[in-house]
């Protein structure tokens, strides 16, 4: 039976997009995608989801402004965000490290790759 | 039996920058030369963005893809090596054009070949992963590419296909396999 | 065009393995003349839905395409009989099977952007000591063709330099 809550996952990856997609239709819920920052904002607007698993580095809009235009829109600032975020070590010389996540207002933190079970864990923690 | 089939649905289009496509065949994986290939590009930090090999009666293909900017060095590196010669073909001026999702549908495949040929666009190479399905097609064609798949396809409304904006790039290499 | 990141780490991380076994390996060539041949466009507009692991195809010489499918093997006939329609008889008698095949997938971040991944994964293979039948890297995935009861073997050795982060 599907789940009442609607997961959009964003990345300009289409492969890690289906693999995310696939694990959450596998946990019942229901997933909406988009694949850069404009499409996101479309998506969220046309779909209300109750979670956005949002890539950072994407083209046309990174995802740190989508999370800022989310967490500051009154209609849509209750949406949980988890922003994807390249690894610290992995990604030194870059804007979008994960210590430069923590200074959004998204509601966690998640360094690509990350196991996707373990991603079910997070996302599940976030709706209880 | 009906022929219409309603059209199948893309989320999008994914177009690379210029590359080079190098054929390598009538090799062996037991040679070094295919082997000691792949280390120049490491040691070169050449990257690959697209590779496919089949092995055949012990005979390997090796197809794969390049930057422009990596031309010269490969075709040096195929020159200084004997075991290649007479072995490879170049075609530059290619492009990825990489249509997603395919759902793993054998349809989805045989509709973008086909739309491909019927616009007289060369398919030099294809390849699949989880969600997309990448042709390798000439670079100067690949807004008529995006038009002939437009047409054989249903994408979404307002579709513009996604084009490289910014690089990513390797410092350095991982550590040697043990 | 800007470069905005550069990646360095001493292992490469990926999202997981994923291993299919049983399936078949379907290659076959498609010259220039079957590919436009009358009716070549129409079978795939009846073309039964059909499902495949992974399709690749090659062009070596420019007169047409030596085509490799992986797809379980209770779809080779159906496969074999949409070939024979788009493609004529010929093609379909050409049709190769190799077959039970392991399959071993995995993908990683911004795998198409970083060198060294198709040399790492070439070395693994090696070692392990098992032939490789077919492989294709694109977009984000690596995927690699091995024979049946194989996959295990490989994986190991793919195990040693790939590995999954368990936990953020």
């Amino acid at each position: 039976m599907a789940n009442e809550k609607l997961i959009l996952v964003v990345d300009d990856d289409p492969d890690l997009v289906e693999s995310v997609s696939m694990k959450l239709e596998s946990e019942n819920y229901r997933v909406a995608k988009a694949y850069d920052g404009v499409e996101a904002w479309e998506k969220i607007k046309e779909e209300a989801p109750d979670l956005v698993i949002l890539d950072v580095m994407m083209p046309r809009k990174n995802g740190y402004e989508v999370c800022d235009e989310i967490k500051k829109d009154p209609a849509y600032q209750q949406i949980i965000v988890l922003l994807l975020t390249a690894v610290a070590d992995a990604v030194p010389n870059t804007t979008y490290t994960h210590m430069d996540g923590k200074k959004t207002l998204a509601d966690d933190f998640i360094p690509k790759p990350i196991d996707l079970d373990k991603l079910m864990e997070i996302v599940k923690e976030q709706f209880e | 039996m009906s022929d219409f089939r309603a059209p199948i649905r893309l989320d999008g289009i994914k177009l690379s920058q210029e590359l080079v496509l190098f054929n390598l065949r009538d090799l062996t994986w037991a040679t070094s030369a295919i082997s000691k290939f792949f280390g120049y590009l490491r040691d070169q930090q050449i990257n690959l963005p697209f590779l496919t090999s089949l092995c055949k009666s012990g005979s390997v293909r090796v197809s794969c893809c390049a930057a422009r900017e990596d031309d010269d060095r490969i075709r040096r590196h195929f020159d200084d090596v004997p075991e290649f010669e007479g072995k490879v073909t170049r075609v530059p001026a290619v492009g990825m054009l990489s249509l997603f999702p395919h759902k793993s549908r054998i349809e989805m495949v045989e509709t973008a070949l086909s739309a491909m040929a019927g616009a007289d666009l060369a398919v030099h190479g294809f390849a699949t992963s989880i969600s997309a399905l990448t042709l390798i097609t000439d670079y100067r064609g690949m807004d008529r590419a995006v038009a002939a798949i437009k047409g054989d396809f249903d994408l979404p409304r307002g579709f513009v296909p996604m084009k490289p904006e910014f690089t990513l790039r390797q410092r350095t290499a991982h550590k040697p396999y043990p | 065009m800007e470069t905005i990141a550069v990646y360095w780490e001493a292992i490469v991380r990926i999202y997981g393995f994923t291993v299919s076994s049983g399936l078949a390996l379907l290659d076959f060539r498609v010259d220039a003349e079957a590919w436009n041949a009358p009716g070549a466009a129409a079978a795939v507009a009846v073309c039964d839905p059909m499902r495949f692991e992974a399709a690749a195809g090659q062009c070596m010489d420019g007169t047409g395409y030596d085509r490799s499918i992986l797809m379980s093997i209770d779809q080779v006939e159906p496969m074999r009989s949409f070939i024979e329609k788009r493609f004529g008889k010929h093609v379909a008698e050409g049709l190769a099977v190799t077959a039970p095949v392991d399959v071993i997938s995995f993908q990683g971040p911004h795998f198409g952007d970083r060198f060294g991944i198709v040399d790492t994964t070439f070395q693994a293979v090696e070692k392990s000591g098992v032939p490789l039948l077919a492989s294709g890297f694109s977009s984000s995935t690596v995927y690699l063709a091995l024979p049946g009861g194989t996959a295990n073997r490989v994986q190991r050795c793919l195990a040693e330099i790939f590995t999954v982060p368990k936990s953020p």
